[in-house]
C-alpha cells in the first residue's frame, strides 16, 4: 500500500477521521492498530513475524534498560542482523559460497530451489531502528523513562515510516507524544509535503524512469553518451523518487500531528562527498556514522584506520541497500572517494571544497553530481554483469569502435555485406531521446533543491498558507490527473 | 475534529478538486478535450436493459436475441435482420472493449430480474484473456462496472486495476486527460470542431437508442482497408494485444460464471470467436507469444484454446469459431480486428443460420 495509491488514500482517509475524532487516550492504541492493519494488508504472515520480532526486541530493550546491558545489546544487534540477513542476504551469501566452493548445494540454495524467501516490507528500516533503540538505551538510560511495550510497539509500528523510513531514533519520535493539540501549521506543512512528494514521484521520477529504463534494460544497444546520460538522469530519478517518498511519509506523519526527521537537504548542492552524505538519506548516514563508523574508532584511531573505517562504513552502507555485488562496489566507491577527499584536503592541504566563490561552488557541485551519477550506474544495474556491460559500454559503445574492431580483424567485408543487406549504418546504436522534457524536469529538480536548501525563502508566503494550500492542492490534483503515467514502485521500497 | 476545523483542509481541497472535475465534465465543456465516444455505448446499456425487460413482457413480441460482444459486434443492421429473420429482434449489449466481466455484470442482473431472452451469444475473443497486453483496454472497468460488483469480485482484480477504477471514477479528468493541443484545436473557428464533435456524440446516443445498442462510434467502419494496410494493422494488433501473452485466469472465471448463469437461466446460448483479418489470425495461431515464465515458447492461440475449450466442455456451451470456419468467406476488414460493414450481412447470416439455427428468408 504505497502512499501514491488509491488503497492508501482510502486507508488514510479512514485513519485520519477516526484518529482526530477519538479521545487522546485511545489515539495511540488506534495508531498501533492502524500500523498493524497497514502491515496486514501487505502480508498477514509477515505481520505475525514482525510482531514476534518487535516482542523479542522489546525483551532485549527491557533487559538493557534494567542493567543487563552488555549481553543484551549484543543479542539485540545479532538478532536483528540475523533476521535481516536471513531474509535479505540468504541468496547472496549462498551464491557467494557457491562461487567460491563450486558446490551444487549452495548453487541450488542461491537459486531458491529449496527455499523461497520473500523480503518483508521495511525490514531494512525497522531492523536499523530497533538496533538504534537498543544501542541508545545501552549508551544512556539515565534521563529516560522505561518505555512500555505499547509505546515501543507504537514506535516501531508507526505506519508512515513503514515503507522506507526515515529511520527514526527514540528522540525523534517520543517528544511527539507530548504534543497536546493538533496544530494548524502541521496541517499546512503536511499538505505542502504531500503535494511535493506526489509531484516528485509522479511527475518527475516516473517520467524519467520511462526514458532511462530501456537504456538499463539493454545497455549494449545504446551509445556511450546515452549510457552516461542514463546515469545523469538516474540521479534525478532516484532523488525525486526517494525524496518524494520521504515527503509523503513526513506528510502522513504531520497529518497525524507527528514531526519526523527529513532525509534530504538539497544533496546535489553539496560541494564535497562528505557534505553530500550529510544531505542525502540523512537518517541512514547518521545511523552508519553513529552505529558503525564511531564504534569502529571513527577518525580517532590513526590516519590509515580512519580510511579503513570510512571504506568499511560506506561499503556496509552500500550492502544495506541490496544483496548484490553492485551495491558493495557502490559503497566501496563512495568510501574511496571520501578517503581521497580527506587525504587531499587534510593531509595535502588542497582546498577542494570552495567556501565563497559561487562559480567554483557550482563547478564542484557539478563534479559531485557527476560522481554520484557514475555511482548511479552501479546502483541501477540489474546485476553484476549488467554493471560491467554499462561501464565497458561507456568506453566502447560507438559506431566507429565496432567498425574499428571488425576492420582490425580484417573483416571489413562483413561491414560492407551488412550495409548492403541490412542498412547503411548497421552499427548505429540507440540514443536517449526526450531531452526537451528532461530539461523541464531538471528545472523542477533544481526548484525542489532550492526549497530544501533555503526553506526560509518560502516563509514570506506563510500568511497566505490557507489560500496557497487550497489553490496549489487543487492544481496538484489536476496536474497529477492529466499528466501522470503508469509508474514504477518506489526504488527504496525494495531495500 | 469539529473543534479544529483546519483539520478539514485536505477534505476541502479534495471537494474543490472534485467539483472542478465535475464542471469540466459538463457536455459543453468536455467536448473541448475528450476524444472518445465509446463510453456512450456503456451509458446506453442500462436504458437498453429496461427496454429489453419491457419488450419481453409484450405478448406479441418477436424472439429476442441478446449479444454480449465487443467492438467487433456493434455494426449490425436491424433492417437486414428484420428483412431476413423477421421473427427475431436483436438487443445488442456489445460495447467497445467488452470482456467477460462485463457480461457477468449484466447476466447477474438478467438472473436477478429473471430476464429470459430466446438466445444469448457471448464473445470469446483471445484478446480478452490476455493479462499482459501492451495496450490495456480498461473501458469495461472504468465505464461499465460499478463499485458493488468490483467489491464482490475484488479478488479477481489486481490492486492496480482497483486503483485505476476508483481514480478514474473519482476524477474524470484522469480518465480523459485534457491536452492543451486538443483544446486549442477545438476552440478554432468559433469552436467549429467542438460543435461537430458534440453533434456526433448526440447522433451516436440517438442511434444507439434507435438501433437497440448497435451503432458504431468509428467513422471509418464502412471503409475496407487494402491487404497491405491490414497486414500492417495485424502486426500492430499482435504486438499490442497478444504479445506477450499471459492467460488471464480471472477472466476465465468470469466466463465460467457466464456459462453457469446462462445454464441456470435456461436460455439457449453459445459463445463465439468473431472473425479477424487473416494475417492477424495467422499471427495469433502460429507466432510464439513471449512468455517470460515458461521455458518453452508457445502460441497465445494454443493456451487460449485449451483453456477455453475445457471451460466449454465443463458447461456444455458451444463455441463457434468463425476464424477456422471454412464455409465463412467474407474477408473485408477496416483494420486487423474489425470487419467492414460489407461483411455484416454474412456475419449476421452466420450467427442466425449457424449459431442460432434459423433459416434465412
Amino acid at each position: 500500500m504505497l502512499f501514491n495509491t488509491i488503497p492508501f488514500f482510502l486507508f488514510f482517509t479512514a485513519v485520519y477521521f477516526i484518529y482526530w475524532n477519538i479521545g487522546k487516550k485511545l489515539k495511540y492504541d488506534f495508531l498501533i492498530l492502524a500500523g498493524a492493519a497497514f502491515y496486514f494488508y501487505y502480508s498477514p504472515l509477515f505481520l505475525l513475524h514482525f510482531l514476534i520480532v518487535i516482542s523479542i526486541n522489546y525483551f532485549f530493550y527491557y533487559q538493557i534498560y534494567n542493567g543487563n546491558k552488555s549481553l543484551f545489546v549484543k543479542l539485540a544487534v545479532i538478532f536483528n542482523l540475523l533476521n535481516l540477513g536471513f531474509f535479505k542476504y540468504f541468496y547472496f551469501f549462498t551464491g557467494a559460497l557457491s562461487d567460491i566452493t563450486g558446490s551444487l548445494f549452495f548453487k541450488d540454495a542461491s537459486e531458491g530451489r529449496w527455499i523461497h524467501i520473500t523480503l518483508p516490507l521495511a525490514i531494512s528500516f525497522y531492523s536499523f531502528q530497533m538496533i538504534a533503540c537498543a544501542v541508545d538505551t545501552y549508551r544512556n538510560t539515565a534521563d529516560e523513562e522505561l518505555l512500555s511495550f505499547k509505546k515501543y510497539l507504537l514506535f516501531v509500528l508507526f505506519f508512515p515510516v513503514l515503507i522506507a523510513g526515515p529511520i527514526m531514533r527514540k528522540k525523534d519520535f517520543f517528544p511527539n507524544l507530548e504534543r497536546e493539540v493538533p496544530q494548524k501549521d502541521d496541517v499546512y506543512k503536511a499538505s505542502f509535503l504531500m503535494m511535493s512528494g506526489l509531484i516528485k514521484k509522479i511527475l518527475l521520477a516516473d517520467p524519467v524512469a520511462t526514458i532511462i529504463n530501456p537504456v538499463f534494460a539493454n545497455p549494449n544497444e545504446y551509445t556511450a553518451f546515452s549510457l552516461f546520460m542514463g546515469g545523469i538522469l538516474y540521479t534525478i530519478q532516484v532523488y525525486a523518487d526517494f525524496s518524494g517518498l520521504t515527503d509523503m511519509a513526513r506528510s502522513v506523519a504531520y497529518f497525524l500531528g507527528f514531526q519526523i526527521p527529513e532525509n534530504f537537504y538539497a544533496p546535489f548542492f553539496a560541494t564535497s562527498g562528505r557534505e553530500l552524505w550529510k544531505k542525502w538519506h540523512v537518517t541512514l548516514s547518521f545511523w552508519l556514522m553513529e552505529y558503525i563508523y564511531f564504534p569502529l574508532g571513527g577518525s580517532r584511531a590513526g590516519e590509515m584506520r580512519t580510511y579503513l573505517n570510512l571504506i568499511i562504513t560506506m561499503t556496509l552502507g552500500g550492502f544495506w541497500h541490496g544483496a548484490d555485488y553492485t551495491f558493495v562496489v557502490w559503497g566501496f566507491y563512495w568510501g574511496s572517494i571520501l578517503c581521497v577527499e580527506r587525504y587531499l584536503e587534510e593531509k595535502k592541504g588542497l582546498p577542494l571544497t570552495p567556501q565563497k566563490s559561487f562559480p567554483l561552488k557550482l563547478f564542484k557541485a557539478m563534479i559531485i553530481y557527476v560522481l554520484f551519477s557514475i555511482s548511479g550506474l552501479m546502483f541501477r544495474s540489474n546485476n553484476t554483469q549488467s554493471m560491467v556491460d554499462l561501464f565497458v559500454g561507456l568506453f566502447t559503445n560507438s559506431e566507429n569502435y565496432l567498425r574499428g574492431i571488425l576492420a582490425a580483424n580484417g573483416s571489413e567485408w562483413l561491414v560492407s555485406g551488412m550495409e548492403l543487406v541490412q542498412t547503411e549504418r548497421p552499427f548505429l546504436l540507440n540514443t536517449v531521446k526526450s531531452y526537451e522534457s528532461v530539461a523541464y524536469m531538471y528545472l523542477a529538480f533544481l526548484f525542489f533543491h532550492f526549497v530544501q536548501y533555503k526553506p526560509e525563502a518560502l516563509d514570506r508566503f506563510k500568511k497566505y498558507n490557507l489560500q496557497l494550500v487550497l489553490l496549489l492542492g487543487v492544481i496538484t490534483i489536476f496536474l497529477l490527473t492529466t499528466l501522470s503515467h503508469d509508474g514504477d514502485s518506489f526504488i527504496y521500497t525494495t531495500f | 475534529m469539529l473543534k479544529n476545523k483546519f483539520l478539514l483542509i485536505p477534505v476541502l481541497i479534495f471537494l474543490i478538486a472534485l467539483a472542478v472535475d465535475r464542471i469540466l465534465m459538463l457536455e459543453k465543456i468536455q467536448t473541448y478535450f475528450t476524444k472518445t465516444v465509446s463510453e456512450i455505448n456503456y451509458f446506453h446499456k442500462p436504458v437498453l436493459f429496461q427496454e429489453l425487460k419491457e419488450y419481453l413482457q409484450k405478448p406479441d413480441r418477436k424472439k429476442v436475441f441478446v449479444y454480449f460482444g465487443n467492438s467487433r459486434a456493434l455494426l449490425f443492421d436491424n433492417k437486414y435482420i428484420a428483412e431476413h429473420y423477421p421473427d427475431w429482434i436483436l438487443f445488442n449489449f456489445s460495447v467497445p472493449g467488452g470482456t467477460p466481466d462485463y457480461f457477468t455484470f449484466w447476466l447477474e442482473q438478467f438472473q436477478a430480474d429473471n430476464v429470459k431472452p430466446d438466445f444469448i451469444l457471448v464473445d470469446d475473443s483471445v484478446e480478452a484473456f490476455n493479462f499482459t497486453a501492451r495496450i490495456k483496454i480498461d473501458e469495461v472497468l472504468v465505464n461499465g462496472l460499478d463499485f458493488p460488483f468490483i467489491l464482490k469480485y475484488r479478488s479477481r482484480y489486481t490492486s492496480k486495476e482497483i486503483t485505476n477504477f476508483i481514480a478514474k471514477r473519482l476524477f474524470k479528468t484522469y480518465q480523459y486527460r485534457p491536452k492543451l493541443d486538443t483544446i486549442l484545436q477545438r476552440l478554432r473557428n468559433n469552436s467549429e470542431i467542438a460543435k461537430h464533435y458534440r453533434q456526433w456524440r448526440i447522433q451516436i446516443a440517438g442511434k444507439l437508442k434507435e438501433e437497440r445498442g448497435s451503432a458504431s462510434s468509428d467513422i471509418s467502419a464502412n471503409a475496407t482497408s487494402s491487404k497491405e494496410l491490414v497486414l500492417k494493422y495485424s502486426e500492430g494488433d499482435f504486438h499490442s494485444y497478444i504479445d506477450p501473452f499471459t492467460f488471464n485466469e480471472n477472466m476465465l472465471a468470469f466466463q465460467k460464471d457466464n456459462f453457469r448463469i446462462l445454464k441456470e437461466l435456461g436460455v439457449s446460448h453459445s459463445a463465439i470467436w468473431v472473425r479477424v483479418a487473416r494475417p492477424y489470425f495467422q499471427y495469433i495461431q502460429t507466432r510464439n507469444a513471449v512468455l517470460p515464465m515458461k521455458e518453452q515458447p508457445i502460441t497465445a492461440y494454443s493456451i487460449w484454446y485449451s483453456k477455453i475449450n475445457a471451460a466449454h466442455k465443463e458447461f456444455g456451451t458451444g463455441l463457434f469459431n468463425m476464424n477456422e470456419d471454412k464455409d465463412y468467406t467474407c474477408d473485408f476488414f477496416t483494420d486487423a480486428s474489425h470487419m467492414s460493414t460489407k461483411c455484416f450481412p454474412d456475419y449476421t447470416d452466420y450467427i442466425f443460420e449457424r449459431v442460432i439455427g434459423v433459416k434465412k428468408k
